[in-house]
């Protein structure tokens, strides 16, 4: 075991300890220990956010699976209701509602069976097997007959519940049996278990921790949501057992070290972070949230050629997503790869015409390749949008001054210098402006507030473009300002 | 450090992970060091940062802009947002 995954059990444990229900307590933070209640921070915000958009079904959604993790069915069931209220195509609420009905013991015998078609995802045809495992519970058969004959049978997520529902049958002697069994299939849910100290040493104690949690599919995306409450709170031990909770009541490798990844982005750990992606990666290659996460992270660290690849299959596996054509554009920019760095920024703009990034960074691309013309239109096109920031005004004033157009280069100059005076380098060129049309003194004045705004000289080469009227390096003349 | 444009716009990604501002209606602009965020901002909620309030807006806005300014290669940060519910 690394030092990481170390630390990250050592918090788990910590946080497995002080529990779901009661809300949990991070670690001491000086002298005042941080507490946070999560379910009762997340019924706040929820109940905030619904009031705040009645038609938000999301909210009314998770307001539903916390009240089912509760205990409080018939609250539950009303929320689960309001969100089908709001969108009646909800199939997460509907299952939801069937959920409250099913603990309830009121689901009528008409509706008893849940088919999930063919093209339905893994969790859709999983909640089937569970609803079934459920009804079976309640007319006192044995629930694991539901599994039978499905592709689930066997599986890290069958051992699971059927954990869940020895516990719930008072069958604790079953209960390590089949946590065993899951540990031997998967290595993720052998580390949660030993996080969170579950042992045969103690079943009912096991048992009691089973029967906390709300066992369905449909429950990750509450243990989720608290994951990101405990972390957007500074409580790292606490969401990464939020998250495992989430990995036990429906156990998806690539889905929870994401969640893991997620932590260690939000805490600052940039070689976890790395360290979990890449694990997600390896768990679902096709998942292009992951790629561009990890993407991100390569980027960041400055590597280069690692952050290109990630981005690279991603594009490949989600030909439409904009960003990811921009940052390759950035990263062919940055590797002296111009034309195809142009063109990813062009099928950027194709995907979508109002992408700001991808045509500002263009502009950039054809200042610095020479193409000053163009960088031209393109730049009026961005202004057309209602953006003109004091840096691409400069910009675009150095690309008129390099066309002779000083009286345009003027212009835009002077917008820049409305838009952002505090911004150094607007003066300067307003001197170069000024010195080409012969105006010295007004020359000298912009260059005196360049050096005022300016925290040290140094040569404005940059972006492709020498700075007009002197070489690159030069600096601007300094007789005129004595 | 890199201070290449990607390597800028990653970090600013990571900021914006790390306060919990919520991207999709978020533009980055990075371009020769300049970093541009406009659009809507938006929190995830549950984390006590109450953007409705101006006077927390306000400060949660300086130290956004002060965090993006740190980043190694950044010349300059311009903001143009609007605020966002969730």
């Amino acid at each position: 075991m690394s030092a990481t995954e170390h630390r990250g059990s050592e918090t788990l444990r910590r946080g497995a300890r002080a529990g779901e229900a009661q809300g949990s307590r991070s670690a001491p933070r000086g002298p005042d220990e941080l507490v946070l209640n999560g379910p009762q921070e997340a019924e706040r915000v929820l109940e905030q956010l619904a009031a705040a958009q009645p038609t938000h079904a999301d909210a009314r959604h998770r307001l539903g699976l916390l009240h089912l993790s509760r205990g409080q069915y018939a609250s539950a069931q009303q929320e689960f209701e309001e969100a089908l209220g709001i969108h009646p195509g909800y199939r997460a609420a509907s299952y939801g509602l069937r959920m409250a009905h099913l603990l309830q013991g009121t689901l009528p015998d008409e509706k008893a069976a849940v088919v999930a078609d063919s093209e339905a995802p893994r969790e859709e045809a999983f909640w089937a097997c569970a609803d079934d495992a459920y009804r079976r519970l309640h007319r006192g058969e044995d629930p694991l007959e539901a599994f039978r004959g499905t592709p689930e049978a066997g599986s890290v997520a069958y051992h699971h519940y059927a954990a869940a529902f020895a516990a719930l049958r008072g069958e604790d002697a079953r209960i390590g049996e089949h946590l065993a069994t899951a540990g031997q299939l998967s290595g993720t849910s052998r580390e949660i278990c030993a996080d969170f100290g579950w042992t045969d040493a103690a079943p009912q104690v096991l048992a009691n921790e089973l029967k906390g949690l709300l066992w369905t599919p449909l429950a990750v995306d509450l243990y989720a949501y608290l994951g990101r409450i405990y972390a957007r709170n500074g409580l790292r031990a606490e969401a990464l057992a939020s998250y495992a909770r989430a990995f036990l009541v429906f156990p998806d490798r690539a889905q929870h070290a994401r969640h893991r990844a997620e932590v260690a982005i939000a805490f600052g750990e940039e070689e976890e972070a790395i360290e979990f992606l890449t694990e997600a990666i390896d768990a679902d290659p096709t998942c292009v949230e992951s790629r561009i996460a990890l993407g991100y992270e390569y980027a960041a660290q400055g590597c280069a050629d690692e952050a290109c690849l990630q981005f690279e299959v991603a594009a490949k596996l989600a030909p439409s997503y904009a960003d990811v054509r921009y940052n390759l554009g950035l990263l062919y920019m940055a590797g002296g790869r111009f034309n195809e760095a142009q063109g990813q920024l062009r099928h950027a703009l194709s995907l979508n015409p109002a992408y700001l990034p991808a045509r500002r960074s263009l502009v950039s691309l054809l200042c610095r390749t020479g193409q000053a013309a163009e960088a031209l239109r393109e730049g009026r096109r961005i202004m057309r949008q209602g953006f003109a920031s004091a840096d691409l005004l400069v910009q675009l004033g150095r690309t008129a001054l390099e066309l002779d157009a000083v009286d345009q280069a003027l212009e835009l100059l002077e917008q820049a210098a409305g838009a952002g005076g505090d911004y150094a380098p607007v003066h300067y060129f307003l001197g170069q402006v000024y010195r080409r049309k012969g105006q010295k003194r007004k020359a000298q004045a912009a260059w005196r507030k360049y050096l005022a705004r300016a925290d040290q000289w140094r040569p404005l080469s940059t972006g492709g473009l020498p700075p007009v009227g002197c070489a690159v390096g030069e600096m601007p003349p300094a007789a005129p300002i004595h | 450090m890199p201070n290449e444009d990607y390597a800028i716009h990653a970090r600013v990604h990571q900021l914006l992970q790390r306060h919990w501002i919520r991207s999709e209606r978020l533009a980055v602009t990075t371009a020769d060091g300049v970093v541009v965020l406009s659009g809507a901002l938006a929190v995830e909620p549950g984390g006590g940062v109450d953007l409705k309030d101006a006077t927390r807006c306000t400060r949660f806005l300086y130290r956004l802009r002060a965090d993006v300014a740190a980043i190694p290669g950044v010349q300059d940060v311009v903001l143009n947002l609007e605020y966002s519910e969730a």
